[in-house]
């Protein structure tokens, strides 16, 4: 019933931007768009184009769902080890099971994890056409992906409207739902021989009761990119942040208002 | 209705008479049933409940028609007749009789007299039961008892006032407790030194009429100066680390300490310390007060700044008069 709910939020925000109120928060993000048991609350420039980074793992993790098979181990390649950024610190060679590369994408937005799962089934750049495939499929007319975890890539964009219509979907998957919603998951290699407790880079996961998902993102481009997901009291608000100057200050400010309106 | 009502008074009058002449025992209740006759009237019927004294010669209610006499009152085993004579206005004459045993009596009473220019002749028939007894008061006692009892019951409800704080009850000319405001107003006084910690602030404010604006009204009436006790409980706050408090109650710390522990400083970092409740307090205050404040600018040109904005510009304003 709740995802529902919310998509029925995400859709009213795709359909019915202009009965939002002026954003109060103009100087927190380039956009900053919240919505409220399904009504725009504040419109927050939801569909100027920006730079998704990390939130473009939000697809990546869909598509590794619907393809299955998580229980499979994945050998991870060098070039995939090699990933800069936020990482498990895998080595090339060591096997980890599908769903535990996952988690560690979605929770802990791991690079290594996110290129051994997108290097899986044809490689990278398949895998990107698939992410935008799908993005097509979902309605996602403002998103296109150039990279199969976010970096910075020529023409690769979103706006916020289409990615909180992405988030929204990812919390309909229960099980990445869970993931996302999760202040630590623990990650092993094959057998056991390396264990991971990958922290959930969403802080507000630990820090704002009432949060339960979703997403954060940082490049170079983007700049702190934040997609969060509160419930309290029967409320749900749904906060995206692309360019935010002070991700968690203001976060938590925001959800904090829009909790109690 | 004179007539009638002397006539009723009268025939009760010699019945309670009748009733303490045969039976000086305990106060008894009875119940008593009148009947009135008259011709060319439909009968009428009283009822009504006497409490009577041992030793009472009438019921409380007859002893004023003073213009009626009885005479001729005999007794002869449990019978008793006698002879009326009232004066004054109606005029009238009668005699009746009265058969009663332990628990009932029954008898009648004529009454004949003139009404303006008619003259009237009635008949009473009267029947009483013994219902239980009773316990009979002095109407003049019982008056001052009734304001005895009123009395006790405002002083308890000014006492009770005191206890829950309702200081309206105690302020201003009209007040109904206005004669216990000193006493309320100690008290007042005596809470509000005890809130001069944090610990005695909360213990005080487990009292639901402080709550709100209670104490403030308390204060006000009684010329309690809150700033001071509140400074003293905020130095206790923050030399106790008690932040909780701070956030809730002292507003000037709370700018200080936001400034150092939460503004400018790594979110989780400031979350994971001590500091994270009050921090949090002070990042969704912040949150709504900048919605607050574009809410009522939402047609001027300048912006609202954001949470962060607002926490650094507090921070801000707090060094420069701090001077740091």
């Amino acid at each position: 019933m709740l995802p529902r709910l919310a998509l029925a939020a995400l859709l009213a925000l795709a359909g019915a931007p202009a009965r939002a109120l002026p954003d109060p928060f103009p100087g927190a993000a380039a956009s900053c768009p919240v919505v409220v048991d399904g009504v725009p609350l504040w419109e927050g420039a939801a569909d100027v184009h920006r730079a998704p980074a990390s939130l473009a793992k939000l697809m990546g993790a869909l598509l590794v769902l619907e393809d299955g098979h998580l229980d499979e181990q994945v050998t991870v390649s060098a070039s995939a080890a090699a990933a800069r950024g936020a990482r498990l610190g895998l080595r090339a060679g060591e096997r980890v099971a599908a769903h535990g590369l996952l988690a560690a994408m979605l929770v802990g937005s791991a690079n290594d994890a996110c290129y051994a799962l997108a290097e899986r089934r044809g490689g990278p750049a398949a895998f990107v056409a698939r992410m935008n495939k799908r993005a097509a499929t979902l309605g996602l007319a403002a998103t296109r992906f150039g990279d199969p975890c976010g970096f910075d890539a020529e023409g690769q964009y979103s706006t916020a409207h289409d990615l909180a219509r992405l988030a929204q979907r990812i919390m309909e998957q229960p099980q990445l739902a869970a993931l996302v919603g999760r202040r630590e998951v623990e990650v092993a290699t094959a057998g056991r021989a390396r264990l991971f407790r990958v922290k959930n880079s969403n802080v507000l996961i630990e820090h704002f009761p009432g949060v339960i998902g979703v997403k954060t993102g940082n490049t170079r481009r983007a700049g702190n990119n934040l997609i969060a997901l509160a419930e309290r009291d029967g409320r749900r608000v749904l906060l995206v942040m692309l360019g935010a100057r002070d991700r968690w200050w203001d976060a938590h400010g925001i959800l904090a208002r829009a909790l109690e309106r | 209705m004179h007539a009638v009502t002397r006539i009723l008074s009268a025939a009760l009058a010699v019945a309670a008479a009748a009733l303490a002449h045969a039976q000086g025992g305990p106060d008894e209740l009875w119940n008593m049933s009148t009947r009135m006759e008259m011709a060319g009237m439909p009968g009428q019927t009283f009822t009504n409940e006497v409490c009577m004294k041992k030793g009472q010669t009438q019921p409380d209610k007859m002893s004023q028609d003073k213009n009626c006499k009885v005479a001729e009152m005999r007794t002869v085993g449990n019978k008793t007749t006698w002879k009326i004579e009232c004066a004054g206005r109606d005029p009238m004459t009668g005699e009746g009789e009265m058969t009663r045993t332990r628990n009932s009596m029954d008898g009648r009473m004529r009454m004949q007299g003139k009404r303006g220019n008619e003259t009237f002749d009635m008949t009473t028939v009267i029947s009483g039961r013994l219902a239980g007894g009773c316990t009979w008061e002095d109407p003049a006692k019982k008056a001052q008892a009734m304001v005895a009892a009123g009395t006790a019951q405002m002083a308890q409800m000014c006492s009770e006032s005191m206890d829950k704080y309702t200081t309206i009850l105690f302020e201003g000319e009209n007040a109904l407790c206005k004669a216990q405001k000193p006493e309320y107003c100690a008290r007042v006084t005596k809470v509000s030194q005890s809130m001069r910690s944090p610990a005695g602030y909360r213990k005080a404010m487990s009292q639901e009429g402080l709550r709100g604006e209670g104490w403030g009204q308390a204060a006000q009436a009684c010329g309690v100066q809150t700033e001071s006790i509140m400074a003293d409980a905020c130095r206790g706050a923050v030399s106790g680390r008690d932040w909780a408090f701070v956030g809730e109650h002292c507003p000037a710390e709370t700018t200080k300490i936001a400034a150092e522990q939460c503004a400018g400083r790594n979110y989780t970092a400031a979350m994971s310390s001590e500091y994270g409740e009050f921090c949090g307090r002070y990042a969704s205050r912040k949150g709504r007060e900048s919605a607050a404040a574009a809410d009522k600018q939402q047609d001027a040109a300048p912006a609202a700044p954001s949470a962060a904005d607002a926490v650094k510009e507090g921070a801000n304003q707090l060094r420069r008069l701090f001077g740091r």
